[in-house]
């Protein structure tokens, strides 16, 4: 039946062919895309916002004369920040360099195992993120057993390291790295491993940047914010309820003088969601875009089905009529065409898979965010499948129901 | 003989609704496609205020500095000084107006008030209101005299404006930027996003922030600036950059440790359109390219479609055509028959989809869309172009098909 009707079946036929490619191709990207965003990210930015520091203006009344101001930074910053503290809508508050989470920041050390096999990880730089220690729990970031990683713990090490758990995969395979040395830069002094984090993802749709925490306290505290610049440090703040950015410009407003010790100053505010969804909209634009390529794809393919199927039940009731006048009933009518134009569907799948594996084998699917797995092809592709098959049924339904409606008699008039 | 055809295409039309219908929603969603893609790159490259003279532009967007130590060679690639603005750009005789713009998001206070909400601002220079022309609703832009005294004054948008001092004239009010008191000189009609070098909520000159003045590193190349020429010709274009590559050398005579370059730049709308950015130069045929192929995949698919349905169609009228044939319609005759006829369902097709298209670009964009944007001439050519070459693809081939059959065979009315 199909190879009769082969002079308008070609055209949807190849229709489909196009479509069924570039449908899986697309759609297994957007698999991969969401499947990424949907995995933990290795923290929480719920009700977390960033204070931005500035210096006083030097020509302003309030400023502090450098030579007079007997305070030197670093006190200064922790005294700004028991000062946030203190508001009873704050939940915590903590300073870190180029590791607030969607800041775009970030920076890179070489760092070596010391026990390790160390030549799995020579000459590699990691990424190296300088935290105050309370910036776990601004975070919410557990360690990889899922025991919160406390102030106490961090504050009663000497040297407090940690590591997210795919940079102490890398540096001692298959062994726990907690309680492990390393060393950061080429000469450094040996450090042991205080805990091991969770994979630690820039953003919803990375995958994640093996990394090490630097924790900012003890001694080297005042040397660390005086070397990066108080005025650079990332000032992470959680609020114990969700506020409007109205509501938090208002309650700034309020603290009016709290927010500045000597002439170091929190001159704005942004909510950290509100950076994620700066930072994510190029991606979700990029999204977008391809569903509203699939939509169109797949409205097509309806229209497509609809128009032609509908054209071929006008030319056929005739035949149609003979059919039910010879008794066959409604389903066995119906089958027949649903049966071909899903048959339509099926004989697409020889060039479909050939287009498919020359893909897989080009390297051009995206492997490194999602292992390409059978699974994932097979949900992939059998899912484009289904849903052409279901927009299929769909399309041969209207001409079916105008098929049922005609009586026998009226039917054969056309023949 | 049109209004035949228009006759015969409406009955036709009518025979059939449901086809029809799906044929024009069909080519109506297509046509809204691919215009949806006309407009962005409408939007990104055309002229409309404050950027009317965009094709006249050129852009030096990024900045390199480069050291002359050979052996431990250090690069920075950011904006420039304004040591370099003034020696290489403001000294350029050949361009009509060049002008250099600092980007920065910053809260802005009221003196009786510290607000916290952050608006984009422009610390540019007078020659920035030669350059982009903007719709002053009240007072008037800083000038050469306000700049070079380094008199605090500020043009805003009528809706920082109203932020900030509601119903009460902005004019000769004081707003506090940067700890400095600005007085608003002039108001005009916010701009869109999109507008992207002229685009803020509020503009001052740069020469009142001793912050910009001073921030330059890497031997006082490297700074916050970028810089727009407007030519009086873009058949200038060559002369200006041979101008500016004049100027730079002779401006790295003067310095010892590091020397500047402007990598690809300046370039013009067209490259940024194509996806150049000051750091890097993208390839104006892989963008025509891409973009033509997906203009030509948004076609093709519906033309299989309609291709299918319109050989469906023309089967039944065999007969006639046998008929016209016998009395001596010529095989031309016949394909401009079939291609007529197929026209009103595109043309109204087409204009469904016009309309489609703002709709959708209204709901997929979130940046301000002004009627300079949208409706231009280039848009409706661009449509009646892609709706007649819509016709060709999908009526195309029938109509050869019908064409070409022999007259007897078409009298029999068999395939």
């Amino acid at each position: 039946m199909i190879w009769a009707q082969r002079k308008s079946n070609v055209w949807i036929y190849a229709e489909l062919l196009v479509v069924v490619s570039a449908l899986w191709f697309m759609g297994d990207k957007f698999y991969v895309d969401l499947r990424t965003y949907y995995s933990p990210l290795g923290y929480d930015i719920t009700n977390t916002w960033r204070f931005k520091l500035n210096k006083l203006n030097s020509q302003l009344p309030a400023y502090v004369p450098e030579e007079e101001s007997a305070s030197d930074q670093a006190t200064n910053l922790q005294q700004l920040m028991s000062q946030i503290r203190q508001h009873p809508l704050v939940d915590g508050v903590c300073v870190c360099y180029y590791s607030c989470p969607y800041s775009w920041g970030n920076r890179w050390g070489d760092i070596a195992s010391v026990e390790g096999d160390t030549s799995l990880v020579a000459q590699k730089v990691f990424q190296i993120r300088s935290v105050s220690p309370e910036y776990f729990e601004v975070f919410r970031i557990k360690d990889s057993q899922g025991n919160p990683i406390t102030t106490k713990l961090l504050e009663g090490s000497e040297e407090p390291i940690l590591v997210s758990q795919d940079m102490g995969e890398e540096l001692f395979p298959k062994q726990s790295a907690k309680g492990r040395k390393i060393c950061i830069h080429d000469e450094g002094p040996e450090i042991t491993i205080l805990a091991v984090t969770p994979p630690i993802r820039s953003n919803e749709y990375c995958k994640s940047d093996p990394c090490l925490f630097e924790i900012i306290a003890g001694a080297d505290y005042a040397e660390l914010i005086n070397n990066m610049g108080v005025e650079n440090a990332e000032l992470c703040v959680r609020m114990k309820k969700g506020l409007s950015q109205d509501e938090m410009f208002q309650l700034l407003e309020e603290m009016g003088d709290r927010l500045r010790v000597s002439n170091l100053n929190v001159y704005g505010v942004s909510s950290i969601a509100d950076m994620r969804k700066e930072q994510l909209a190029s991606y979700k634009e990029e999204n977008n875009k391809q569903l509203a390529l699939m939509t169109f794809l797949l409205i097509n393919v309806f229209f497509g089905i609809i128009g032609t199927f509908w054209l071929r039940t006008q030319q056929r009731q005739g035949e149609a009529g003979i059919r039910m006048a010879l008794g066959a009933n409604h389903f066995t009518l119906g089958k027949y065409l649903y049966g071909e134009g899903l048959c339509l569907l099926l004989l697409t799948l020889p060039f479909t898979l050939a287009f498919a594996g020359n893909m897989i084998y080009m390297g051009i699917p995206d492997a490194d965010r999602l292992p390409l797995t059978v699974g994932r092809f097979l949900l992939v592709f059998g899912g484009t499948y289904g849903l052409l098959a279901f927009l299929i049924a769909l399309g041969v339904w209207f001409p079916v129901q105008k098929i049922f409606r005609i009586k026998p008699a009226e039917a054969l008039h056309y023949e | 003989m049109n209004y035949k055809f228009f006759k015969q295409a409406w009955q036709l039309m009518r025979e059939n609704p449901l086809v029809s219908i799906v044929s024009i929603l069909g080519t109506a969603l297509s046509i809204a496609m691919i215009l949806v893609v006309v407009l962005m790159f409408q939007i990104s490259n055309s002229g409309y205020k404050p950027e009317s003279n965009r094709n006249r532009m050129l852009y030096v967007l990024g900045t390199e500095a480069l050291s002359l130590n050979e052996k431990n060679r250090i690069r920075n690639r950011g904006y420039m000084s304004v040591e370099v603005v003034k020696e290489c750009f403001y000294s350029l005789q050949t361009p009509e107006a060049v002008t250099a713009i600092a980007a920065e998001q910053k809260p802005v206070s009221l003196p009786t008030k510290r607000l916290f909400k952050e608006y984009a601002i422009k610390y540019t220079d007078p020659n920035f209101w030669r350059v982009f022309d903007f719709t002053f609703l009240n007072g008037k832009p800083f000038t050469e005299a306000d700049f070079q005294s380094a008199i605090p004054q500020a043009v805003v948008t009528s809706k920082v404006a109203s932020a900030l001092f509601g119903a009460e004239s902005a004019i000769g009010k004081t707003i506090i930027l940067d700890d400095i008191a600005y007085n608003v000189a002039g108001i005009v009609k916010p701009v869109s996003e999109n507008a992207q070098q002229a685009y803020a909520d509020i503009w001052t000159p740069y020469a009142c922030s001793p912050a910009l003045m001073k921030n330059s590193y890497y031997d006082g190349i490297s700074g916050p600036f970028q810089t727009v020429l407007l030519a009086y010709n873009s058949s200038d274009f060559t002369k200006i950059k041979k101008e500016l590559e004049q100027r730079r050398v002779q401006y790295n005579k003067s310095k010892r440790d590091m020397n500047v370059n402007f990598l690809e730049n300046p370039i013009t709308r067209m490259e940024i359109t194509s996806g150049s950015n000051g750091f890097r130069k993208a390839s104006l045929n892989d963008y025509f390219l891409r973009t033509g192929f997906l203009l030509l995949f948004m076609l093709l698919i519906p033309a299989l479609n309609l291709t299918g349905f319109i050989l469906s169609s023309i089967q039944k009228r065999q007969t006639e055509v046998g008929i016209r044939k016998a009395f001596g319609a010529t095989r031309r005759a016949i394909v401009y028959q079939v291609l007529y006829e197929n026209l009103l369902t595109t043309f109204i097709g087409g204009l469904l989809g016009l309309a489609l298209s703002f709709l959708l670009l209204k709901l997929s964009s979130d940046f301000l869309l002004t009627a300079g944007m949208l409706i231009r001439p280039g848009l409706f050519a661009a449509a009646l172009f892609f709706v007649l070459l819509l016709n060709l693809f999908s009526a195309g081939i029938p109509a050869m098909h019908i064409a070409g059959q022999r007259i007897v065979s078409s009298l029999q009315g068999s395939d």
